[in-house]
């Protein structure tokens, strides 16, 4: 029949195994995200490359405002890295209270980047009105997809540290593992579409 | 006489329970006050705002209420419970609500609510995909009515263009979770000794994301259609009015269930595996739905992305796709097809597994090269992605492109042949036994076959010269599709059917009905061939006097092939529903693992996981894939 070992009876629940799942499901959206990336940069690099009807960059906009631009890459870096803190103390089996105070400052953090981001956008101007050209277009709605995907991730980690500081679900290891993993990811993200942006007009 | 102990009043059942078993009706309502709220917010505050189109019939209001009436429905059906509690910290969920929710305690209401058990969900699908399947069949039978003349005899040309499209994007729509939907969520926990779902709350959602889709979709006939078809080309679809806003969230929502089904699917097959169970011994349709859920997961974010960029070219007048604004429609037909070249491989990846899985039960033989199967799957998997290219060779490809398309594209035609000899090594020599299934497995091989041969003529880029957007290309799709994938649907049903429900839909009646659709299917799709190469255009209602004869020939077949379609569906209701015949535990004697569990499955299909494996496929011993322990007691009902 087999030669594999057999283990005995009621060895349904493997105490490993939500981490797993978690582990795997968080790898997993940031492959489909990174389809997702790829269909916006692929946009951005088609549609400027043909230029079209010279319709790429008509009126000859420059990047987002810089200073906001880069405030709003400043604020999730400095979210990452208490989220980082937290990943980093759960790692070492702190006490549930001790990581209290490093989660209410990562989501503080957390919200301060989708306010800004939001802000951000706002501040856009009249000159990125888009039917100004498809530099525009793609560029609106890429921050637009970064600022979703921020929020996200943001009502993530509120949930995560309503239930640890209320006692209701207290934040695991994998989940925090999990949060900085998207976190990160999105951070690079928006670093790498700012530059784009930015220096790719 | 003994006394009587007073009875004790029932315990109130809590609120958040009564509202869930409403959950439908809840949906219902949301949907409704979710679609006023988008119209409102939609037709006055954002054009008010960004200065477009204000008036009550604008693009915003109509997306933005579509959008809002799918999340109003999901709303209902207690989709934000969940996540609501999370966000405000409150407890998690009792052992007794999961169990509630997951289905535990049986009876017909489990199936009209948010329920978590993969199997009711798996139901559920087969359920809606053969009503949406039904819908899009008849559509079919009007177009085929309308093609019996040369020139238009009962619709214009407009609804004859939203009919095909209604056709089309409802079958691709239903296609795409045809296999996956019903028997990949029913059966992949049990084929791999898992009590449940990774995610089974994402599980729900990918199947509750399907009828607002659908029914989205069909809501388009009622603000003046679309007439673009199932591929949504711009600059057609900046130019369609307000119906192309149905086709564009329908999709959208599609895109959506795709992607977090495959995430989910392949999340459970490598995490929730029973831990003596290798990949090297999973059934091959498990592994046919790993394959597809890789596909889904990474080719459905460039629909949604091109989506989002037509919704805005709808909306704020973006010009992604609007040359004369620096846009492109090439940009849409790269997009699309980078999603649905694979797509098409979501449709027939699982109809191969079915087959594959199949053939040894009937063959009563060992599955003749497990691994090269798998492998012949995995390389149509990352082929696919690599030939999206060719649906642009006569739309203005760079020359230099067209030999490495068309070079990837006739590569693929390398491993689905070798599926194809997986499938005739394991009959070769062997004691075929005919039964239903095994018939339908027959056909899906000779139609698919076909499929094949013409898809090559399509995929050399001279002869797709002159056979583009003819009708030898709607022959060549339906002939993969509907020969290839309809047909393993067929089969799937026949067999899992007796371990879903407890009842078989088996007779001679069945046979009879498979060469009925198996003769007219031939005859409709041959017809379409000829009359493609004849230079017939798909998609138009008028046509050249001397195509007539062979446009009613294929009429008359596709209407003999709609009865026989209605004939299937009528035994299925007649021997489930109304006339159930009871079928026994392993209705096909097979040796694999879900076949070994009582009828009706356990609602938490095992309670001591297998711990011994074998390859599912060992005929010649007659061992089965695992011995099943206890498990709980069965659950009365469907």
């Amino acid at each position: 029949m087999t030669d594999l070992p057999t283990i005995g009876p009621g060895h349904a629940t493997d105490p490993a195994e939500p981490s797993r799942t978690l582990t795997v499901g968080s790898r997993l959206v940031l492959g489909a995200n990174t389809t997702l990336q790829l269909t916006f940069l692929f946009a951005f690099l088609y549609l400027r490359a043909n230029n079209f009807a010279g319709g790429w960059n008509p009126g000859g906009v420059s990047g987002p405002p810089e200073v906001l631009a880069l405030v709003a890459l400043l604020a999730p870096v400095v979210a990452l890295v208490a989220l980082w803190a937290v990943s980093n103390a759960m790692k070492r089996g702190a006490a549930r209270s001790s990581v209290n105070g490093l989660l209410w400052l990562a989501f503080a953090f957390v919200v301060l980047t989708g306010a800004i981001r939001i802000f951000l956008m706002y501040q856009f101007g009249s000159a990125w009105n888009l039917q100004n050209g498809t530099y525009i277009d793609v560029s609106v709605a890429w921050y637009g997809v970064i600022l979703a995907e921020f929020i996200l991730a943001g009502l993530w980690t509120m949930s995560l540290v309503m239930g640890h500081v209320r006692g209701a679900s207290p934040i695991t290891t994998a989940q925090s593992r999990a949060l900085v993993e998207q976190w990160s990811y999105i951070t690079v993200v928006a670093f790498a579409v700012y530059a784009l942006v930015e220096f790719v007009t | 006489m003994d006394a009587v102990a007073p009875a004790r009043p029932l315990p109130a059942r809590p609120l958040s329970r009564r509202l869930y078993e409403w959950g439908l009706l809840l949906g219902v309502i949301g949907s409704i006050v979710g679609f006023l709220i988008g119209w409102a917010i939609g037709s006055v505050a954002i054009a008010y705002s960004f200065d477009t189109d204000n008036s009550l019939g604008s693009d915003a209001g109509i997306l933005l209420g579509y959008a809002l009436s799918a999340v109003g429905f999901l709303a209902g059906m207690g989709f934000l419970n969940y996540p609501i509690s999370r966000l405000l910290g409150r407890r998690m969920p009792t052992a007794e609500e999961k169990a509630y929710q997951h289905g535990e305690g049986g009876g017909l209401g489990r199936y009209f609510r948010l329920t978590t058990d993969h199997k009711v969900i798996g139901i559920q699908y087969l359920v809606m995909i053969l009503a949406f399947l039904f819908i899009g069949g008849m559509g079919a039978m009007f177009i085929r009515s309308e093609l019996l003349t040369p020139t238009p005899s009962v619709a214009n040309a407009q609804s004859y263009l939203t009919l095909v499209g209604l056709h089309s994007t409802l079958m691709i729509f239903m296609a795409s979770a045809a296999i996956i939907g019903p028997f990949g969520n029913y059966f992949v926990p049990i084929m791999i000794g898992s009590r449940n779902m990774a995610f089974p709350r994402l599980e729900a959602l990918t199947f509750w994301l399907l009828p607002p889709a659908g029914l989205i979709l069909l809501s388009t006939v009622f603000i003046g259609g679309f007439t673009t078809g199932w591929t949504g080309y711009a600059p057609l679809s900046d130019q369609n009015a307000i119906g192309m806003d149905s086709y564009l969230i329908g999709f959208g929502l599609i895109g959506i269930s795709i992607g977090l089904s495959g995430l989910n699917m392949i999340a459970t097959i490598l995490t929730k595996r029973a831990p003596t169970l290798p990949l090297s011994r999973m059934p091959i349709f498990v592994w046919s739905v790993l394959v597809t859920s890789f596909l889904g997961l990474l080719a459905a974010p460039a629909l949604i992305g091109a989506v989002l960029m037509e919704t805005l070219d709808r909306t704020f007048q973006s010009t992604f796709y609007v040359p004369s604004g620096g846009g492109s429609p090439y940009l849409w037909e790269n997009l699309f097809w980078f999603f649905g070249h694979p797509e098409v491989y979501i449709f027939i990846v699982p109809a191969f597994g079915i087959v594959m899985e199949l053939l040894p039960v009937f063959t009563r033989r060992p599955l003749w090269g497990y691994r090269v199967g798998i492998g012949g799957m995995v390389g149509v998997g990352l082929l696919s992605f690599a030939v999206w290219q060719h649906h642009l060779f006569v739309s203005g490809l760079a020359p230099s492109l067209r030999p490495f398309y068309m070079f990837s594209t006739e590569l693929i035609s390398v491993p689905t042949g070798i599926i194809f000899l997986v499938a005739l090594g394991s009959m070769w020599r062997a004691r075929v036994r005919f039964s239903t299934p095994m018939l339908f497995i027959g056909g899906f091989l000779f139609n698919f076959l076909i499929g094949g041969f013409t898809g090559v003529f399509l995929s050399d880029v001279p002869s797709d010269f002159s056979l583009h957007a003819s009708y030898f290309v709607q022959a060549h799709f339906h002939y993969t599709i509907m020969g290839g994938e309809v047909f393993a649907l067929m089969a799937a049903i026949v067999y899992f059917l007796p371990k879903m429900t407890g009842r078989s839909m088996d007779t001679k009646w069945l046979k009879y009905q498979f060469w009925a659709v198996f003769i007219t299917f031939n005859g409709t799709f041959i017809s379409l061939i000829a009359v493609g190469i004849l230079g017939m255009p798909r998609r138009a209602i008028s046509y050249a006097a001397y195509l007539q004869p062979l446009n009613i020939s294929a009429s008359l077949f596709a209407f003999g092939l709609g009865a026989s379609m209605a004939w299937f569906l009528g035994i299925l209701i007649w021997k489930v529903i109304i006339k159930p015949t009871p079928a026994t535990d392993n209705t096909w004697q097979s040796l694999g693992v879900e076949w070994q569990l009582p009828t009706p499955v356990p609602v938490f299909n095992y309670d001591d996981v297998p711990t011994a494996w074998a390859l599912p496929y060992d005929y010649d011993t007659g061992t089965p894939a695992a011995v099943v322990g206890s498990a709980s007691p069965a659950m009365s009902g469907v």
